[in-house]
């Protein structure tokens, strides 16, 4: 018994059908090959991000928000932690290292963040500090050179005085270091600069203690700056802003300025920042810390933790997607079982010459099962092809609306999936072929 | 030869066919005819086993049909009958060869080479040129040769034909009916339905049937 030939006469005969079958069924199948191995890698890709950061302390509200703003720099506002929690951090000794966030400003569609040299060691592998607080490091997808000069744009960092604030909301010019390794996360589009310079930059000083000052380098040399905060310096003698020291740039140059930026101690009026990223000694510390620092001020947040909370919701969003694609995998499926069986008066004349000239039962019954088999096969191929493009795709436009990299590609569960879409498929072939199977002897002769 | 003993055939809970006892012999050509309805091609379908029988018994050289199960007479009319039809009937979107040979792939995996050039020799007798074209190119009278050589492929020993001249000229239908009696002469059972004059002037034996009923079964011809 060999239906390959007759199968070859239907291939032949029914080519547009058979096109249009396996066309709806690839698509159908591939699309939900696709999102469901997509919504894998953001899972994963996103786990990628929010692994870097073990715990952040945050203002109190939403987790999700606090997470996405800082692991994934998601711009959403965020209220300022009060500054004596930096000074509970450097007393801690749970922890081994912490960073400042403080967000706000951008520049070209770049988040610039305050921050200091562990979050630079510890995401990007830096191991130099800001060389001066106008240097700005840039992550390898933000569009600034090496030397360049740019003026961030006012970002939505409270003074907690509005006027100070404003007068001394400085056009400040960051010039870049050098660009950051590529990380696959959204700190590639990050520019980092020093937090002293973030809060300078909206008025409220540099954070160090006024009697050090004098003793420090900040590299300010920016003339327009000086000659339009000129009026105020003599106000301003709170070390909120960078003139006051201008004029001693030039004695202080070449003084070792690294060793301070980003180094506080007690006495030093430090400001707010959006939140800080702690790196805990141990497990327990870790949990010791998000416990003590979980109360009306602050809030300790696990991304980890918090990205389990979104998958969960994402997993519902992937059963409802799972449900969709078998079921317009079914229909598609359905509609060429009815089809053939819709269709079976043009089909019976057939069915009663091959029955004449001697046909088995059997043989009908393998002959269309093949047939309705082989195209769901085919369709099976081409919509795995199809979800590896797809696949590449949807990557490429994902990974740059969210700033990361999101890297899917097909693996053994979208096997699984698509054979076990096949299996139901197979099951479904014998519709149509136990119809013409049971269909009797008087009935198809009267159609020869 | 032929045996039908006392059958009655029912389609629809209706009576088509009641017969009496005939007997129809190898190697001549057998002629049935009768009006629209009459239950011709009911007739050809239940000796050739593929109708069952509400009644009687029908024995091809002492065998009886009906004592094998229906896949076994499939099996049985693919080895053992050749059938030809009115209109042609042949498989749209094969080619004249594959129509041919198309019957062995239902008890073969592989088609056996003798079978293949059987077929090419069939074809080429008939005057068939591009066996390789789709069916759909051929001509009338082409088809009807190409229906001639498949039901002559596997040389089964019984030749069924109905109504094999009604849709092809003078000419074509000619040479149908003298392959028709070519193959009697090799002694096979060959019984064609007809009203064709061509076909029952070269009759040795002529079946009238009319409403199932057959009316002079003894009218030879020849
Ligand atoms: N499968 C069937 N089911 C029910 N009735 C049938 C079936 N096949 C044929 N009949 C009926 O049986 C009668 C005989 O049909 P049949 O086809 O054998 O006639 P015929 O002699 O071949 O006619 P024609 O010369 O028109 O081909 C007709 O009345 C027909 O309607
Ligand atoms: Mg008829």
């Amino acid at each position: 018994m060999n239906p390959w030939m007759l199968l070859k006469a239907w291939y032949r005969q029914y080519t547009w059908p058979c096109v249009i079958f396996i066309a709806l069924f690839s698509v159908a199948l591939s699309l939900g090959v696709a999102l469901l191995s997509q919504e894998r890698a953001i899972k994963q890709s996103s786990a990628n991000v929010s692994d870097q950061f073990d715990l952040i302390i945050g203002a109190p509200g939403s987790k999700i928000d606090l997470v996405l703003d800082i692991a994934f720099l998601q711009t959403g506002f965020l209220e300022t932690v009060p500054t004596h929690v930096w000074h509970d951090l450097l007393d801690d000794e749970r922890v081994k290292w912490f960073a400042p966030v403080v967000l706000g400003d951008g520049y070209a569609g770049s988040p610039i963040i305050g921050t200091t040299q562990p979050l630079l060691a510890s995401i990007y592998g830096e191991t130099e500090n800001f060389p001066n607080i106008h240097s700005a490091f840039v992550g390898a997808n933000v569009e600034l050179k090496a030397g360049q000069i740019f003026q961030p744009q006012h970002g939505m960092l409270e003074s907690s005085d509005e006027d100070e604030a404003e007068e001394h909301t400085h056009h400040v010019d960051y010039q870049v270091v050098r660009k950051l390794p590529i990380t696959g996360t959204p700190w590639d589009n990050a520019i980092l600069v020093p937090v002293e310079a973030t809060w300078a930059v909206h008025g409220l000083g540099d954070g160090h203690a006024e009697d050090e000052h004098e003793g420090h380098e900040h590299g300010v040399h920016e003339g327009h700056e000086h000659e339009k905060h000129e009026g105020h310096e003599h106000e301003e003698h709170k070390g909120y802003g960078y003139e006051e020291h201008e004029e001693h740039d030039h004695e202080r140059e070449g003084h070792n300025e690294v060793e301070h930026l980003g180094t506080f101690d007690e006495h030093d009026p430090l400001k707010p920042v959006s939140a800080f990223i702690v790196k805990p000694i141990t497990i327990a510390s870790a949990y010791g810390l998000r416990s003590d620092f979980s109360n009306n001020e602050t809030q300790g947040v696990f991304p980890a933790e918090v990205m389990v909370t979104l998958y969960a919701l994402m997993g519902d969003a992937r059963a409802l997607m799972s449900q969709i694609t078998l079921i317009c995998e079914a229909l598609v499926m359905l509609s060429l079982v009815f089809g053939i069986a819709a269709l079976f008066a043009l089909f019976k004349r057939e069915f009663a010459i091959l029955r004449t000239i001697g046909a088995t039962r059997s043989y009908l019954l393998l002959s269309v099962w093949m047939f309705v088999f082989s195209l769901m096969a085919v369709g099976l191929l081409v919509g795995m092809v199809l979800a590896t493009l797809e696949v590449q795709w949807i990557s490429y436009m994902l990974s740059n609306k969210v700033q990361f990299n999101i890297e899917a590609t097909l693996g053994g569960k979208d096997w699984l999936f698509a054979l076990a879409v096949l299996l139901v498929g197979s099951v479904l072939a014998l519709l149509p072929a136990l119809f013409v199977y049971r269909v009797s002897n008087e009935k198809l002769m009267q159609s020869i | 030869m032929l045996t039908l003993s006392n059958i009655t055939v029912e389609l629809d809970k209706q009576p088509i066919l009641s017969l009496g006892d005939i007997a129809l012999p190898y190697g001549q050509l057998n002629v049935l005819a009768g009006p629209s309805g009459a239950g011709k091609s009911t007739f050809l379908h239940t000796v050739s086993g593929q109708l069952k029988l509400t009644q009687g018994l029908v024995h091809w050289q002492g065998q009886s049909l009906f004592d094998l199960n229906e896949s076994a007479r499939s099996q049985w009319r693919s080895k053992n009958v050749g059938f030809i039809f009115q209109d042609f009937h042949l498989i749209p979107s094969l080619s004249a060869l594959d129509n041919v040979i198309l019957q062995h792939s239902f008890s073969h995996w592989r088609i056996p080479n003798e079978l293949r050039q059987q077929a090419l020799v069939l074809l080429k007798q008939f005057g068939v040129k591009d066996v390789h074209k789709n069916i759909g190119q051929f001509s009338r009278g082409e088809k009807q040769r190409i229906a001639l050589a498949r039901a002559l492929s596997g040389s089964p020993a019984i030749i069924l034909a109905d109504e094999p001249t009604a849709s092809l000229d003078k000419e074509n239908a000619e040479f149908v009916i003298q392959q028709l009696k070519a193959q009697a002469d090799l002694g096979k059972f060959v019984l064609a339905v007809s009203h064709d004059p061509l076909v029952i002037g070269q009759a040795s034996q002529i079946l009238y049937l009319e409403r199932g009923v057959i009316q002079d079964e003894s009218m030879d011809a020849a």
